[in-house]
This record gives structure tokens, C-alpha cells and sequence, in this order.
């Protein structure tokens, strides 16, 4: 079975190789006075219907082309290579032009989305694995309601067995805001943890006011609250995760807008 | 303990569905309805299950994640125990992200819709500023686009397009007439080049090699904008090319100036000078001469040369300030043993006795006159068809002996000598006006005006009288029909001013600068030059230089002697080019409208000079056979300079990439040739050129058709 670094390495090594002989193409066509934007332009959007078809691919999942895996490494290194193809189909210039101004800003968002995408998609999944429990994005609402009640609960139970309202009055100044709170954007994976390190500590410090039968249920309470810790740091991750093809999606489309009528101008007034 | 929140059992596990558009509005509080919300957001909750009929009862089906059948089971109506209150479908995060994508689709879509329909649809298409020489186009896309028609997306329309707006931007830019041929020269004289220069690759670049191998002979449809590339900015220069992008079309390319440029081949001296100047002895034997340089000889090149006004050429100074302090006095005559001036007007000797025998009749004419007709007077005669008809007849016998003349010839030397006193009667009488109108039409230049000399009418009358007092009557009775009337006396010219007081000087030296003198002796009318550049001559030898008639090759022949009077051809040539021969009055000047191949700016490389100054460059040649390329020779091409070419080695002591850099277009012009550089004609309608690979279909026809309607605002 192929490592994954064994794969990164080919499959730079490929596009490096594609890169490099784009260049000698492009250096060669430019020598020979070929319109070598042009070409490298029509290779661009070639490139950019490819990477499109990603996302299309996703929604066809009946259709037998090879796997979402295979694809999403095609996904990436095509990227590259479409951005270098970018460079040289610009030629390194400013754009400044409306549309071309408006088509620029369109690719170096996709682009920049993408990478930022894919490095989150590198770098998030080990924390978020080292950090507990892996959870499921869309059942993460679920799973804070039932802490939210299983606290209550066990509480409730607590009250009514110890006939003491020490652990009842913790919950409801302490504990009850504490599970029913979503976390800020990015705090938990920026260690934002303080929320979750002062209720800790405050149940640490209830201890010696609590019985010996209060004591395992308040030990029952940490375990829940560090269920909770593990489920906001879950949820921020994995809304990270999902958030950034808010910004890489619909981009692409409008990209696409950008490049029809990049197109057609050239089409109709190009003199190459 | 670590406590696990996700239940690991299957059938207690939720079957979640991320990819619907809409969530159960309860799926927070894990009370989401097994049937889930609709297609359209709408909430289809009843009850925890849908009770299924066995035989006549109703059976709980809900399932074990939400507790299995429930205690009160279905209703006796067939619906669920445990109704469900209705909820408000959430939409899901897929859902979303696609309203947010056909959100910035749909604003993308409006602005590109806008921009094009809009009113700044030029501004908004406008890829870039546009370079500062195209700046008075920047809001007419028309100069130099066609904003009409459809895409061109095949090759053929494509290169129609190309070739359309390859027009568009000739109809401004003139570049004569081969103006998409490389270098503006036709193919058969690109194959002559080619045929010259062997193919020599010595040390060139490697992209040039590969694109050699690839593409022999370079790109084969070079537009306008394969090199000019616009809308790059304001300050982009349009010219902007790389030395490999100049060498690709070359079958000998080279790295750079000092690696593999060819050796300079008689650079600068493409012909030889128009003036003819020897500057080897005029250095070396005249100008050192102690009288001479007394006399204003010249001390260094700047004494007869100066640069242009552009820089760029190096002019010769005028007559004046050069070769007049020495010669002035060659050109006037003095010193001249012969005649100063060219005869122009003249009795011509007849065989009177001849004629007389033969009937004809002569009237009064001098005895002595003994010579022939002038090539002028001739020109003169042929301008009246009578004296052209008897010319004609009179064939190859001599007028002056006409004792084996037939009698037709005999006839026409009758009517000659009537047609000789015609015109000198005409010219007597209207002097220059008759010789207008004998000359017939005007030829092209101003100058052709000068051919009358400023003819004094008063100095042929006066003549007249001398040598033919009774000429006026007996042309007027001639040309009545009449019968002439018999000379009074012998017609011999009688001294004029016999008893005047004083005495006259010679009749050519009272002309000493020029005019109209005349000799009794010989019948014979004269013109004097009247210095350099005198009128008559020039208008004289530029109307005859390019006329083979024989009376004009006479003239010609007769004034460009090189000891005729004048001596013009001592330093003035004549180039016969294209089988065309022109006098070459002025030194080379500067050519707005031509651009050479090389070019060089004499000014910037002032500086340079070592201590031979001009020399430094321009080495006299003194084994150079420089006599041998003027005289009778007409080619100019055919010479020897006085000069040694220059080198390339010289060029390179500077002319090196770190120093004064040595890229192709320090030196050389692509677009070269006769032609009106960067002159707008905004007036010219498109002129329309059929692509070489025109097909005739109906589509190019249409593309072309646009290009006319095109029409600049």
C-alpha cells in the first residue's frame, strides 16, 4: 500500500514535471511569437472546468469514476498547476482591466480558499482526533441537548437520594450554563478552554462541602463536563472544516462567470 | 472515566441525512420525527411512527431508537399513539452553502450583465490602459477592433479576424507596400537573402535551436500584435521585443553581437556618395597644401560636415562652405580656353547652291554660316511638326553638302531652312513663350521652368538684325504662301557698333556671371552658366536625363560632358537605377519617411571618439580604386569607398550586454522601407486585403464586409 508521503512525493514530482514543461512551452512560444496567452488561457480554463467537476463529481457518486479519494488528489495537484498556469497566462502582470480585475480577485480568492482548505484539512483532523471522542458535525446539537439533560438528571437524582441541594444549587448557577453553551468561533482550537478550566475547578472546590455519595456524582458531573470540552472543541473544528467551501464554492461559480465573459471579450475583440 | 457520547449499537443510532436540503426543526432536542421534513421545507410530522395494518389491527412501527412500539399503540383510526407536535424545518448547512453559491453566481452574472449592457460597456470590456501613442483612442474601441460580428472561434475566421485587424491598424500606420511581410520586403527578395546568407548556427540559445527544429523558418502568420502587444499600461513600450523573439524567422542566429552577429559587410558604404569626392587625395595632396589652406582648406571633418538635426546622419555642409573657396572658378570657366557657354541657337550652314539648283527657294541667308544645328535648336525644331517632318525626311544627308541628296531630301532641306527661320523669327517675336510651347508639355518639377535660362527675346533681335535683317518679312510672306522676296544684299554679318566711341570688351566676357552672348562669326547664340547650381543646366539635365529621344541624349550627353562648360559632372553623378537615370544633385539627406534596416545616431557616439577623431571609425582606404566608381560608370552600387568599412569589433568594445547593451533594436528596424512612420491618416478609408488564404466563404465575406462599415468617428 502506497504511504501517504510516497503518494505527496510522486504526485509533486508529476505536477513539478507538468510545471516544468509548461515553462519550457511557454518560454518557447513566447520566442517563437506565438500567442502563448492564448494558449496558456484555453489550458486554464480547461483547468478550471476539471477542477469545477470536483464538486459536480460529489453529487454523481452513482456514476463509476473512480473514487472521491482519487479525485481529491487530482483536485489538489490540478489546483496547483492551474495557479502556475495562471502566472503564466498573466505573464506576472497586473491586472487592470475591470473584468480582468474582477476575474484575478475571483481566481486568487479560489485559490487562496482552497489552499487555506486544504492546509485546514492537513493540519485539523489529528488535533481534533487527540482531543476525544470523534463526533458526527450535524448530530453535535443532539449530543450537547442530551448533556444538557443527562446533568439535569443526574442532579435531579442526587437531590432526591441526599436530600442535599448543594449539588442541585452548583447546576443551576454553574453547570446548567455551562452544557447548554455553544462555543465561540475559533476559542477552542485557539486553547480557548478558560470556561471549561473555571467550572473544573469550581466543582474541584465543591468537594469538601459534598458527602461521600455527593463526591461520585459530582465525579459523574467532571466526566460530563469534559464530554462537553471535547464536544465544543469538536464542533469548532469541524465547523472550520465545513465553513471554508462557503468561501471556495461559490466563488468558483462566480469565477466561472468572470471567465465566460473573459472568454467571450477575447473571442470578439482578441487580435491574436 | 471517559465518557462516550455517540451510541455504538446500530439500531439506536439516528440515520442522519447531511445532504438534505432541510433538518428537523427538533433534531436539537433528539426529537426528530422519523418521516423528516419535504422537499420544500415543509414539516410532515404526525406521529412517531406510521402504524402498519395486520389483518384487522393496527401495529406500533416505531423503531428502537425511539424506544420501540409504544405502550398506547395506533389509534382505532389507524394513526400513531404518540402524536408529534408540529416543528419548524431547519435548513441544512449544504443548503445554505448553496444558496450562498447561487447568490454570488447570480451577482457575478448581474455585474458581467451590466458591464455589457450598461453605458460603460467600452470601459468596463477594457482589459488596461492603452499605451501612451494610442492614447486619442482610448475611448474608440473602432480604431482598432471590430465590435461587430460573430466570435470567431474557427481557425479560418479567426485568421480572418486577424487580417481585418490587421487593416484596422494599417489604415493609421502606413508600411508600405508589403506591410505584413517581415522586414516590408517581398518573398522573392526574402528568398535572394536567404540564398546569400549561408545558415549558420554557431553559438545560439537553446531555445532559439528548439524553435528552429520546431518551427524552420518562423511563425507563418505574423500579425500586427505577435510583436505589439497593447492595453499594458500607459508607459508599456509596444516595441518591446527579445533578441531571440527578433532572430526567430532567421536562418542565422546567434547569442548576441559579440557571439555570432555576422562580421559588418561594407558597413556604412551601401553605395557610393552622391557627390563625387575624393577624400584620400583631397587629404592627403590638396589640403596640405600651404596656398590651399591659406585659401580656406578644410582642417578636419567639421569643416565640411555636420549632423543632422535628428543626430543620426552626418551631413555635408552646402557648396558655399565647402568646395566653393576652391572651385568656384572651374564651374564659372575661368581659365577655359573654349567656349564658356553652350551654344544654343545657330544658322546653320545649307547648301545653298544646292538648293537653289534644285528649285527651292532660300531667300536670305549667309554664306559663311557653316555649321550644324545645336541639339537645343533641334529640340526647338521637333516641337514643330513641319521642321519634324522635314527632319524626318531629310534622313541621314548633310545639310551642308547636299550634292548626293536625293530631291526629296533636297525638298526637306528646304523646308528645314524655312523651319530654322520660323522659329528664329518666333523666337524673335515671342520669345520665351515660344520655347515653352515648342517644348511642349511641362515635366515634373518646378525647375523644369528654368529651361528658357530667363531668354532674352531683345539679344535674338538684335542677332536678327545682324545676320537676317529681312527675316521677319520674308517668314511672314512664307507663311502667307507667298513667294519670298529677294534679298536685298549679301547676307553677311555687318560689325555692330562699328563707329562706336569706345571699345567693347569680348561678348562672353561681358556675361561674366551668366547669360545670353552671341558670336557673328558663326551665327551662333550662346548660354553662359552663371556659376554653381545655375538653373538652365540643371533644369536642362534633369528634363533629359531619363528621355531616350536622340535630341535629348545630345543635350544630355552635350552638358554632361565633363568638360563641358558648368563641369557639373565633375563631382555631380548620375544614378541609373531601375533603368531610370537621375543627376544626383544634393548629398545624401535625412529620409523622414524611409526606414533603414541598421541605424545609428552619429551624436550619441561624439563622446566616444579617441584622439583620430572621425577616424576612429571612418579609416581612410588610400588602396581603395575610389575613381573607378564615378566617370562613366552609372551604377552606384558599383564603387569602391574611400573608406575602410567598419568592423564589428569596434561596435563591440561597447556594444556589450553590461555595457552599452547590444539587443537587436539598438541597431535595427523590423519595419523598414519607404514608408510615412507612425503618421496617422485618419481620413483613409480601410483599404481591404483578401487573405492569402482566402476560401470565399459566405462567413469571411460577411467578417470583411464589417470591416468596411467600420468606419472611424
Amino acid at each position: 500500500m502506497t504511504s501517504f508521503f510516497t503518494r505527496r512525493l510522486v504526485l509533486s514530482l508529476v505536477t513539478a514535471a507538468v510545471a516544468g514543461g509548461l515553462v519550457a512551452a511557454w518560454l518557447l512560444g513566447r520566442v517563437a511569437l506565438r500567442p502563448v496567452a492564448m494558449y496558456t488561457g484555453w489550458l486554464l480554463l480547461v483547468l478550471l472546468l476539471g477542477l469545477t467537476f470536483f464538486n459536480a463529481r460529489k453529487k454523481l457518486p452513482f456514476i463509476p469514476l473512480f473514487s472521491a479519494s482519487t479525485w481529491l488528489q487530482v483536485h489538489i495537484y490540478a489546483g496547483w498547476l492551474a495557479c502556475f498556469v495562471f502566472l503564466l497566462h498573466t505573464g506576472g502582470r497586473v491586472p487592470s482591466g475591470a473584468v480582468e480585475i474582477m476575474l484575478a480577485a475571483a481566481f486568487g480568492l479560489v485559490a487562496a480558499s482552497g489552499a487555506f482548505g486544504l492546509w485546514l484539512s492537513r493540519w485539523l483532523p489529528p488535533r481534533l482526533t487527540r482531543s476525544g471522542e470523534s463526533l458526527v458535525y450535524e448530530r453535535i446539537p443532539m449530543l450537547r441537548h442530551r448533556l444538557v439533560t443527562e446533568a439535569e438528571d443526574i442532579v435531579r437524582a442526587a437531590e432526591a437520594e441526599t436530600q442535599s441541594t448543594t449539588l442541585g444549587d452548583f447546576h443551576v448557577r454553574v453547570l446548567a450554563g455551562y452544557f447548554a453553551h455553544q462555543p465561540a468561533w475559533l476559542a477552542p482550537l485557539a486553547g480557548g478552554d478558560a470556561e471549561h478550566h473555571r467550572v473544573k475547578l469550581e466543582l474541584e472546590a465543591l468537594r469538601r462541602f459534598l458527602s461521600v455519595r455527593e463526591i461520585q456524582i459530582a465525579d459523574q458531573l467532571a466526566d460530563l463536563v469534559e464530554a462537553k470540552r471535547n464536544l465544543d472543541h469538536q464542533f469548532a473544528g469541524q465547523r472550520l472544516l465545513k465553513l471554508w467551501l462557503f468561501a471556495h464554492i461559490p466563488l468558483t461559480f462566480a469565477l466561472l462567470v468572470f471567465t465566460a465573459a473573459h472568454v467571450w471579450l477575447i473571442l470578439q475583440y482578441s487580435h491574436r | 472515566m471517559r465518557r462516550l457520547l455517540q451510541s455504538i449499537i446500530y439500531n439506536r443510532k439516528l440515520y442522519d441525512r447531511p445532504q438534505d436540503e432541510w433538518t428537523c426543526g427538533r433534531a436539537a432536542e433528539c426529537q426528530a420525527c422519523v418521516f423528516g421534513p419535504g422537499p420544500k421545507g415543509e414539516c410532515r410530522a404526525t406521529g412517531q411512527c406510521l402504524p402498519a395494518k395486520k389483518g384487522d389491527r393496527w401495529i406500533c412501527t416505531r423503531p428502537i431508537s425511539l424506544g420501540a412500539a409504544c405502550e398506547p399503540g395506533p389509534m382505532p383510526d389507524g394513526s400513531c399513539g404518540c402524536p408529534v407536535p408540529p416543528c419548524r424545518p431547519q435548513r441544512s448547512l449544504r443548503a445554505q452553502r448553496g444558496r450562498v453559491t447561487w447568490l454570488l453566481f447570480a451577482f457575478a452574472l448581474g455585474l458581467v450583465v451590466l458591464g455589457i449592457l450598461g453605458r460603460p460597456a467600452g470601459e468596463w470590456s477594457n482589459p488596461g490602459p492603452l499605451s501612451s501613442h494610442h492614447a486619442m483612442s482610448a475611448q474608440r474601441c473602432a480604431d482598432c477592433h471590430l465590435e461587430t460580428g460573430s466570435l470567431a472561434i474557427t481557425a479560418t475566421a479567426r485568421a480572418a479576424r486577424h487580417e481585418a485587424h490587421d487593416q484596422l491598424c494599417l489604415q493609421c500606420h502606413d508600411l508600405g507596400p508589403q506591410p505584413r511581410s517581415p522586414h516590408g520586403v517581398t518573398g522573392a527578395q526574402l528568398a535572394a537573402l536567404a540564398r546569400q546568407e549561408p545558415a549558420d548556427h554557431g553559438t545560439r540559445p537553446l531555445a532559439l535551436a528548439a524553435v528552429h527544429a520546431l518551427q524552420p523558418g518562423g511563425p507563418k502568420d505574423l500579425a500586427c500584435a505577435s510583436c505589439h502587444v497593447e492595453h499594458q499600461g500607459r508607459d508599456f513600450d509596444l516595441k518591446r521585443m527579445s533578441d531571440q523573439q527578433c532572430q526567430v524567422c532567421h536562418q542565422t542566429q546567434f547569442a548576441g553581437f559579440e557571439r555570432g552577429h555576422p562580421e559588418f559587410k561594407d558597413y556604412p558604404y551601401a553605395r557610393r556618395t552622391r557627390q563625387r569626392f575624393d577624400h584620400v587625395t583631397h587629404w592627403q595632396r590638396y589640403f596640405p597644401d600651404a596656398k590651399l589652406t591659406g585659401a580656406g582648406a578644410p582642417t578636419s571633418c567639421a569643416s565640411c560636415h555636420e549632423p543632422a538635426l535628428d543626430g543620426r546622419q552626418m551631413m555635408v555642409k552646402n557648396y558655399e562652405q565647402t568646395c566653393a573657396s576652391c572651385h568656384d572658378g572651374q564651374i564659372k570657366g575661368d581659365g577655359r580656353t573654349e567656349a564658356k557657354g553652350f551654344a544654343f541657337l545657330r544658322l546653320p550652314g545649307f547648301d545653298r547652291a544646292a538648293l537653289e539648283a534644285a528649285g527651292e527657294a532660300v531667300g536670305e541667308w549667309p554664306d559663311r554660316a557653316a555649321l550644324g544645328l545645336t541639339p537645343f535648336m533641334r529640340r526647338l525644331l521637333e516641337g514643330d511638326p513641319a521642321a519634324r517632318a522635314a527632319l524626318q525626311d531629310l534622313g541621314p544627308a548633310n545639310i551642308t553638302d547636299l550634292a548626293k541628296a536625293t530631291p526629296a531630301q533636297k525638298a526637306a532641306a528646304g523646308r528645314l531652312l524655312w523651319s530654322v527661320k520660323g522659329l528664329i523669327a518666333d523666337l524673335t517675336t515671342e520669345g520665351q513663350t515660344a520655347i515653352l510651347r515648342r517644348l511642349g508639355p511641362r515635366p515634373a518639377g518646378a525647375a523644369a521652368i528654368n529651361r528658357t535660362g530667363q531668354f532674352s527675346a531683345e539679344s535674338l533681335q538684335a542677332a536678327q538684325r545682324a545676320w537676317l535683317p529681312n527675316l521677319l518679312a520674308e517668314v511672314a510672306a512664307y507663311r502667307r504662301g507667298e513667294k519670298p522676296p529677294a534679298p536685298a544684299a549679301a547676307a553677311a554679318p555687318a560689325p555692330a557698333f562699328s563707329l562706336a566711341a569706345l571699345e567693347f570688351d569680348d561678348a562672353e566676357a561681358r556675361v561674366a556671371e551668366g547669360g545670353w552672348y552671341r558670336r557673328d562669326q558663326n551665327y551662333t547664340l550662346y548660354y553662359k552658366p552663371g556659376g554653381h547650381a545655375d538653373p538652365f543646366l540643371t533644369a536642362w539635365l534633369d528634363a533629359t536625363a531619363d528621355d531616350a529621344t536622340p535630341t535629348a541624349k545630345a543635350i544630355f550627353n552635350q552638358l554632361s560632358a565633363e568638360t563641358a562648360p558648368g563641369v557639373c559632372m565633375k563631382c555631380h553623378t548620375i544614378d541609373r537605377v531601375g533603368g531610370r537615370q537621375t543627376v544626383q544633385w544634393d548629398t545624401a539627406q535625412p529620409q523622414p519617411d524611409r526606414r533603414p534596416f541598421t541605424t545609428f545616431k552619429h551624436t550619441a557616439h561624439f563622446s566616444l571618439m579617441g584622439d583620430q577623431g572621425c577616424a576612429t571609425c571612418h579609416a581612410l582606404d588610400v588602396e581603395a580604386d575610389h575613381a573607378r566608381g564615378f566617370g562613366l560608370n552609372r551604377d552606384p552600387a558599383l564603387f569602391q569607398s574611400n573608406f575602410t568599412p567598419m568592423n564589428k569589433a569596434t561596435c563591440a568594445t561597447c556594444h556589450q550586454p553590461a555595457k552599452a547593451g547590444d539587443s537587436c533594436q539598438q541597431c535595427h528596424n523590423y519595419h523598414t522601407g519607404d514608408m510615412k512612420t507612425l503618421r496617422l491618416n485618419p481620413g483613409t478609408a480601410p483599404v481591404l486585403a483578401r487573405p492569402t488564404a482566402w476560401s470565399g466563404d459566405p462567413s469571411e465575406t460577411r467578417l470583411y464586409s464589417l470591416v468596411a462599415k467600420n468606419t472611424r468617428p
